[in-house]
């Protein structure tokens, strides 16, 4: 898988919306990729800090 | 050693170095808060004081900017946090105690979320709802299609373009950056 094809799959991937086939190529993908797994961690965080958010909105309603 | 020998030669020099601040910081405070030129204005004057009882904790001058941005984004939440306390007490007909614990995890959270809104509201109103039912409901890409009636792979390319706006925004990169 390239890095492109990686990058448009990994929010997929971090929320458990992939096929286990393209998830299993993204995951070798990012064991060999350092960029592509700073990137990854990055939106991580990105995705953390936003259900966190929701997560908050919830409780308060 | 008092900071201001230490840094400025004259008392003139150090005049200079604040007055040379105030428009940077301001730079800095409008990136969080939009709510008023009063607003920025009193942030600004408070970030200046901080800076000015602060400096001396700053060991290595080269590092000035990334040491008054983690200030200012220090000192503006403070505020934002501030404010919404105030309005709360408001609504409830009470002043606020300035002596209570500090705020909990969850009133912590509750505060992100209201800054995150600020952040939000740089989106369109169709790719907010799709953040809210992906991040807020947990719906998958084919509920979220069925809901807004469009196909999969559009949600998918919609999401991701969201999300990559959301990353460059400065406030969404301080709360990252810091937390990783």
């Amino acid at each position: 898988m390239t890095c492109r094809r990686v990058r448009e799959y990994m929010e997929a991937h971090l929320m458990n919306d992939l096929h286990p086939r393209l998830a299993e190529q993204l995951e070798r993908h990012l064991e060999t990729c350092p960029s592509c797994q700073a990137a990854y961690e990055e939106l991580q965080r990105v995705i953390a800090l936003l259900r966190r958010a929701f997560a908050t909105r919830r409780q308060s309603a | 050693m008092q900071y201001s020998e230490r840094y400025f030669a004259t008392e003139y020099a150090e005049q200079q170095f604040f007055a040379s601040l105030r428009p940077r910081i301001e730079r800095i405070v409008r990136r969080y808060v939009r709510s008023g030129d009063d607003d920025v204005e009193d942030l600004t004057q408070e970030c200046l004081l901080r800076v000015y009882n602060s400096l001396e904790q700053l060991r290595d001058t080269d590092k000035l900017d990334p040491w008054l941005q983690v200030l200012v984004r220090n000192t503006v939440f403070t505020w934002l946090r501030e404010r919404r306390r105030e309005l709360e007490m408001c609504s409830l007909g009470l002043e606020a105690d300035t002596e209570s614990e500090p705020y909990a995890s969850y009133e912590d959270d509750a505060l992100l979320y209201m800054v995150l809104q600020q952040v939000l509201q740089t989106l369109s109103e169709e790719d907010r709802r799709m953040i809210e039912m992906r991040y807020g409901d947990g719906m998958r890409y084919h509920e979220i299609a069925k809901a807004m009636g469009i196909n999969v792979e559009a949600v998918r390319k919609r999401i991701n373009r969201a999300l990559a706006r959301l990353r460059a925004h400065p406030i969404v990169r301080a709360i990252t950056e810091e937390d990783g």
